[in-house]
C-alpha cells in the first residue's frame, strides 16, 4: 500500500504545480510594449517602448499597447479588463493607465481606460481614435502605422494642458483595508495555542503554550516590520540619490512620496506598472 | 493556581482580540458591499444621464419609431420611482432591454451611423454599458467574500450576534445578464 501513497503524494504535487498554469492564461508583461500576436517589427517596439516611456515620464500616465494571438474565448472587453486588472497599468490611486488591446486575427480593437483618465479619454474619444485613425491604417494591413498614429493622438489627449471634453460622471474608489493581517495576527497566536497545548501538564503546558505563541508572534511581528523598514528606508534613500544626481526636486510631493523614482533615470527605461485600476470604461470596435 | 489564572486571563484576551478582528473584518467587508453596489449604482446614473443626449440625436431622424421611446421613458420613470436597490435593479433592467432594442433599431438607419455625435454616444454608451456589466461583477465578487466571512468560522458566531446576515448577488432578469450590443461595423 505504500506506492499507493506515494503515488497519491506525486498526483497532489503534479496537481498542484500545474493548477496554477491552467488556471491563469493571461500573460505577463515585460514592456511597454507586447507583441504577443508578432506584428510589429522589433525596431517599432524599441521606439514605442522609447515613446511611452518619455510619455510616463512627463505625464506619469502608463500606457500599454499589446496585440493577442487569441481571446482565450472571452470578449475584447472581458479580455481587456482581466487583463488591466492583473497588470496594474497605471499609477497607484492616480488610476492613469490606458491599454490598447489589438487582436489582429479576431480583427478587433480596444482600449480600456483606467478610471483616472475616464475624464480625459472619453469613451467618445476613444471610439473616435480606433474608428477614424486605427481602422484605416489596419484595414489596409499597417499595424505599425495604425498603432503610431493612435498613439499620437493619446498623446495629445494626455499632454498637460490639452483641452478636456465636458465632465461626464467621473468616479471615485478609495480605501482598501489590510483586513487580512488583522485576522491573521489575531488567529496566529491561537493557533500556536493550540497546539502547544496539547501536551501532558494541564496548566504548565498551556501556559508555556500562551507565552511562547506570545512570544513567537511579537517577534514574528517585529522581525516583519523591521525587515519593512529596512527595505523601505533602502528605497527611499536609494531614490534620494538618485533625484538628488538628477537635480529633481526632493521634497515629498516632487518625489511622489519618495517612491517610483527609479528606471526613469535613463529617459527608456521601464519599471512595471504601478497597480492602477480601470472599471470597463473605453471602446472597442471591430475592422 | 497562580499559571492558571494568568493563563486563563491572557486567552479571554486572545480570544477578545480575535473577536474583535473578526468583528472588524464582518463591518469592513459589509462596508465594501456597499460601496461596490454604489459603485453599480454610479453607472446606471450615467446611462440615464446619455438617454435624453441618445433620444434627442437620434429621435429626428427615427420618426416612425415611437414605441421605443416611449418604452424607454417610461423604464426611466420606473427607476427614478423606484425605492428598494432589488425595485431599482428591476428598473434597471427594464431600461437596459428597452435601450437594447432602440439600438438594434438604430442600425437600420445608415444615416445615424454616418453622424459622428451619433457614434460618439453609441460609443459613450457602449462603454457605460460595459462599465455596468464589469462593477456588477465586482459586486458579486464583493458579496461573496463577505459571505464567506460571514457562514465561515469564528466570523459565523459575531455575524449571528450583530446580525450580519448573507447579501444577495445581482441577478439580471433572465435574458438581461448579457448588455445590448451596441457595436457598429462600419465596413
Amino acid at each position: 500500500m505504500r506506492w499507493l501513497g506515494r503515488l497519491l503524494l506525486f498526483l497532489f504535487f503534479l496537481a498542484v504545480s500545474v493548477l496554477p498554469v491552467l488556471a491563469q492564461k493571461l500573460p505577463d508583461y515585460s514592456n511597454y510594449v507586447n507583441d504577443f500576436a508578432d506584428v510589429y517589427s522589433p525596431q517599432f517596439e524599441l521606439d514605442l517602448n522609447q515613446q511611452l516611456s518619455s510619455l510616463e515620464a512627463s505625464t506619469s500616465s502608463q500606457v500599454a499597447v499589446v496585440t493577442i494571438k487569441s481571446l482565450e474565448g472571452l470578449s475584447i472587453e472581458e479580455y481587456a479588463v482581466k487583463l488591466f486588472e492583473k497588470w496594474g497599468i497605471g499609477q497607484k490611486g492616480q488610476d492613469n493607465g490606458l491599454l490598447l488591446l489589438i487582436a489582429p486575427d479576431d480583427r478587433e480593437v480596444r482600449f480600456e481606460v483606467g478610471y483616472g483618465l475616464e475624464p480625459i479619454i472619453t469613451d467618445g474619444r476613444a471610439g473616435e481614435i480606433i474608428r477614424n485613425i486605427i481602422f484605416p491604417e489596419f484595414k489596409k494591413g499597417d499595424y505599425q502605422a495604425g498603432t503610431q498614429a493612435a498613439i499620437n493622438q493619446v498623446k495629445i489627449y494626455l499632454a498637460p494642458g490639452a483641452p478636456t471634453p465636458a465632465p461626464s460622471s467621473s468616479v471615485d474608489l478609495g480605501q482598501a483595508l489590510p483586513i487580512i493581517l488583522i485576522i491573521l495576527f489575531s488567529g496566529l497566536p491561537i493557533y500556536l495555542l493550540a497546539y502547544l497545548s496539547r501536551s501532558k501538564e494541564f496548566f504548565t503546558g498551556g501556559v508555556a503554550g500562551l507565552i511562547l505563541g506570545l512570544v513567537v508572534s511579537g517577534v514574528l511581528l517585529g522581525l516583519g516590520l523591521g525587515i519593512f523598514g529596512l527595505l523601505l528606508d533602502f528605497i527611499l534613500s536609494r531614490n534620494y540619490k538618485n533625484l538628488k544626481s538628477q537635480k529633481l526636486p526632493t521634497n515629498f510631493w516632487g518625489s511622489r512620496g519618495g517612491f517610483w523614482s527609479g528606471g526613469r533615470s535613463g529617459g527608456g527605461g521601464f519599471s512595471g506598472f504601478g497597480g492602477g485600476r480601470s472599471g470597463g470604461g473605453g471602446a472597442s470596435g471591430k475592422w | 493556581m497562580k499559571p492558571f489564572l494568568i493563563g486563563l486571563v491572557a486567552f479571554v484576551f486572545l480570544i477578545g482580540f480575535s473577536l474583535v478582528g473578526s468583528y472588524n473584518g464582518l463591518v469592513t467587508q459589509s462596508q465594501k458591499v456597499d460601496q461596490q453596489w454604489a459603485q453599480v449604482e454610479t453607472q446606471y446614473q450615467r446611462r440615464f444621464d446619455l438617454i435624453p443626449n441618445l433620444v434627442a440625436t437620434v429621435e429626428g431622424v427615427m420618426q416612425q419609431e415611437r414605441q421605443v421611446f416611449a418604452d424607454l421613458a417610461n423604464a426611466r420613470a420606473n427607476y427614478a420611482g423606484a425605492k428598494t436597490v432589488d425595485d431599482k435593479a428591476a428598473a434597471a433592467n427594464q431600461v437596459e432591454s428597452s435601450l437594447g432594442r432602440l439600438l438594434v433599431i438604430m442600425e437600420n438607419y445608415p444615416q445615424l451611423k454616418a453622424s459622428e455625435s451619433a457614434n460618439r454616444l453609441i460609443d459613450e454608451l457602449a462603454g457605460t454599458e460595459n462599465r455596468i456589466a464589469v462593477e456588477r461583477q465586482r459586486f458579486n465578487e464583493q458579496v461573496t467574500s463577505y459571505n464567506l466571512l460571514v457562514k465561515r468560522f469564528p466570523g459565523s458566531i459575531m455575524a449571528g450576534m450583530f446580525g450580519f446576515r448573507e447579501r444577495p448577488f445581482f441577478q439580471g432578469t433572465p435574458g438581461s445578464e448579457v448588455a445590448p450590443t451596441v457595436k457598429f461595423n462600419i465596413n
